[in-house]
């Protein structure tokens, strides 16, 4: 298991908060914040740094992938956040501008908590 | 076989594909087996299928997802949508805390992983990137959602395709239906990079 992580969810879904969040804890992590769109992700980081950010790569009814302008623009504040986008949509091409992006990992959905476990290992040590 | 036909068996078995990791994608997420029942392609027209629906009068939710040229419509009876939830949530929903997200968010979500499994499947058999929106979610009787699903897609032309897809759980109870409009330009894509 990775070692504890202050954790912030970004995603516009009330279920998958939950959800994440009752994952993220049985795992012993620490969820410092939840927000459901980019504004409220970008104010919950410069306010509490955390040490990994779980990003989803669909966050509106308009775009397919305005997950990427948030996880943009995370990393415009901080070059050194990590982010771990997690998204139904697991197409290699996806996968591939979502790396170039600068997200460390990916996790497709259903959310299998040994998918989630190994992206925090790897996110915490990258 | 002509070449059309040809195309549009590529475009069903593909479609069949997605179909299928979707079925295990909603068990996965509901803790139960869906069956397929159904997978069919038409172009019999909305006018019809909306005539069929006519005579249901049962509420529905319906999920929708959409990228250029295509929307994706998941239903299910709102009746069933608290099981459906309650499964989706698992034991979370029975401990003591806040307050459980909406039924509508459980629904949308598990739209959100059931239509990308199709999605998906036809991304990766055309070798692009398939982006589609986050759902959006309506309550009404079918052959409402039906006319919203398609005014979503109306931007100046009309679908070409429609592939129907039921699916079933015995456990649950429950049945869903997932709705695919391809307007024709994204449709003679398809095939084009299907061939």
């Amino acid at each position: 298991m990775a070692d504890p992580q202050r954790i912030l969810i970004v995603d516009d879904n009330a279920a998958i908060r939950m959800i994440l969040t009752d994952m993220l804890e049985t795992m012993g992590h620490k969820v410092i914040g939840e927000a459901a769109d980019r504004d409220a992700a970008l104010k919950i980081y410069a306010e509490h740094k955390p040490d990994i950010v779980t990003l989803d790569l669909s966050l509106s009814a308009v775009g397919g992938a305005d997950g990427l302008a948030v996880l943009k623009a995370l990393r415009m504040a901080d070059a050194k956040a990590k982010v771990i986008v997690i998204s139904g949509n697991a197409q290699e091409k996806v996968r591939v501008m979502v790396e170039q992006a600068g997200a460390c990992c990916f996790v497709g959905k259903p959310i299998k908590e040994e998918d989630l476990n190994t992206a925090l290992a790897k996110a915490a040590q990258s | 076989m002509n070449s059309g036909d040809a195309g549009e068996e590529s475009l069903l078995r593909v479609i069949e594909e997605g179909v299928s990791a979707s079925a295990t994608a909603l068990g996965e997420v509901s803790k139960t087996t869906w069956l397929t029942q159904t997978v069919s392609i038409n172009a019999d027209g909305v006018d019809n299928m909306r005539s069929r629906m006519a005579a249901d009068h049962e509420t529905y939710y319906g999920s929708y997802l959409s990228m250029p040229g295509a929307v994706f419509m998941l239903i299910v009876p709102a009746k069933r949508g608290a099981t459906l939830a309650r499964a989706f949530l698992g034991d979370r929903s029975k401990r003591p805390g806040g307050p459980l997200p909406p039924d509508a968010d459980c629904i949308a979500e598990i739209s959100n992983i059931v239509i990308h499994a199709i999605v998906n499947s036809l991304a990766n058999a055309c070798d692009e990137p398939f982006l589609i929106s986050a759902p959006q979610m309506l309550v009404d009787k079918k052959p409402a959602l039906l006319t919203a699903a398609v005014d979503k897609l109306n931007n100046g032309e009309n679908y070409a395709v429609m592939a129907y897809v039921h699916l079933s759980s015995e456990k649950l109870s429950s049945d869903c239906t997932v709705l695919l409009f391809l307007s024709p330009t994204f449709h003679t894509h398809l095939l084009d990079a299907l061939a």
